[in-house]
């Protein structure tokens, strides 16, 4: 079971307000429920086997930018995001984790 | 790497890259789409073409039209804002610079609101303005933002990034990133004094005042004329801008600060236009004008940019004038000293002499 365990560290920065979120949610503090279906959505994300994003030449001013770590298993991940570049189901867990951080 | 990826990796690397080329290619789609639907649509220069279109929560680009040119007011706070937004920035422009809306060729001015659900951002994409409702689907007792239309400076800030791209095109990242940013600030501010026929020391200074619900402890996003001082609160923190390269902020996040550090230009434009007095637009607003269009190249930094305006306001109101000596000592203050001599180096001279072969002329 230990070695299902996951970390992950999130931070959004930039966009118009230059604000910086940091989340760090640990599986081990989380209930079963809860750590079940963060487990579901790090899955679909793939994010193990996502390629490095390609960098734009030309930034999107104002956009959010994204540094993502996931460890599970053993395994580890960063990446460093443009909102443009996000693929569909890490932008799903992205977006969770936001709100789910705001309600602490 | 990607043409790697495609030849020789694995059954899922290749699908990766294909879901990026997709992603990269439906927006460069929608930059296409509306490449020429503006092209087509294309108000004559000299005439602005505002044109409001609703994601409705969505994220496709540009929306439903919902507010063209002319037609009354829809009733929804945020069409109509950004409606009103975009007009003030193109009068400014129009009025004071001369411009002809964000190319200076009539391009035509596209919003879409409503982008997303709890979407807490305003950007510009390369040819269009996005605004987010922030936390408006939120009780109120819940919210940190208000919709991303409700300060008229935003909206001259996401308008004026176009303007640089146009112009300077300031590269995004580190010190040229954050001159793109300030620049933002600094006509998004003036955009707001226009409105409110306000003298330098009559405004406040604030970028995105309202933006904030009532549950923060804030008086907007930023201050150019107290850098540092716009929020603090326990749940947002504090407003990490510096005002002095003293005080620069070097990091990796934020393409390396470039809303921290914004802070620093920001302030040098204040207190130029809080030395030469009156309207800040009228003298200040133009000095940093003809610099971004005349002077600025790419990879502009903060020197560059105090050399820039520096030799603007020689050019402009004669050397040893007031106004000359006001960029001395406004950027003087914030730590950078304005050195005639080497103003914006080789590369911005060749830009220049480019520029004058083809013609171009943004005054």
């Amino acid at each position: 079971m230990d070695q299902e365990h996951f970390h992950i560290w999130l931070q959004r920065s930039g966009g118009f307000t230059g604000m910086i979120t940091e989340i760090e949610i640990n599986s081990k503090d989380l209930d079963t429920s809860e750590e079940e279906h963060l487990k579901t959505m790090i899955n679909r994300s793939d994010i193990f086997n996502l390629p490095e994003p390609v960098k734009n030449s030309s930034t999107m001013p104002d956009q959010f930018q994204y540094k993502v770590s996931i460890q599970q298993d053993g395994r580890k991940r960063e990446l460093n995001l443009d909102e443009e570049n996000v693929p569909d189901h890490l932008r799903n867990l992205i977006t969770y984790i936001l709100k789910k951080g705001r309600k602490k | 790497m990607v043409e790697k990826i495609l030849e020789n990796g694995t059954p899922k690397q290749k699908e990766k890259v294909k879901e990026y080329a997709r992603i990269a290619g439906q927006i460069r789609g929608q930059r296409q789409y509306l490449s020429e639907l503006t092209k087509k649509a294309q108000a004559a220069a000299g005439q602005k073409n505002r044109l409001v279109y609703d994601a409705e929560n969505g994220s496709n680009l540009p929306g439903t039209l919902k507010r063209s040119e002319g037609e009354a007011p829809t009733g929804d706070n945020t069409i109509d804002e950004a409606y009103e937004g975009t007009g003030a920035t193109y009068d400014l422009y129009s009025d004071v610079f001369s411009r002809s809306s964000v190319d200076n060729q009539g391009l035509d001015l596209i919003s879409t609101v409503h982008y997303l659900v709890g979407y807490d951002n305003a950007f510009w994409n390369g040819d269009q303005m996005v605004f987010g409702d922030g936390d408006e689907n939120l009780p109120e007792a819940e919210r940190i933002f208000n919709r991303f239309t409700i300060a008229v400076d935003i909206i001259g800030h996401e308008l004026t990034h176009g303007v640089t791209q146009y112009e300077a095109n300031l590269v995004y990242r580190n010190q040229s990133g954050a001159l793109n940013e300030s620049i933002s600030d600094v006509f998004g501010s003036l955009v707001k004094q226009h409105v409110k026929d306000q003298t330098a020391d009559q405004a406040d200074w604030i970028i995105g005042a309202g933006i904030f619900s009532e549950n923060i402890n804030a008086i907007g996003i930023r201050s150019m004329k107290a850098p540092g001082t716009a929020y603090d609160d326990p749940l947002i923190g504090t407003d990490p801008q510096p005002d002095h390269m003293s005080d620069y902020v070097d990091t990796t996040s934020d393409n390396g600060g470039v809303h921290i550090n914004s802070g620093i230009p920001n302030k040098a434009f204040y207190n130029v236009a809080t030395e030469i007095g009156g309207y800040a637009w009228e003298k200040a607003g133009l000095i940093w004008y003809k610099s971004l269009c005349d002077e600025l190249t790419q990879s502009a930094d903060f020197q560059a940019a105090a050399n820039a305006t520096y030799k603007v306001a020689g050019d402009l109101y004669g050397n040893n004038s007031t106004e000359q000596k006001a960029v001395y000592n406004g950027w003087e203050k914030v730590g950078i000293i304005p050195n005639a001599d080497t103003n914006t180096g080789c590369s911005g001279r060749i830009l220049r002499t480019i520029r004058s072969i083809f013609g171009r002329s943004n005054s």
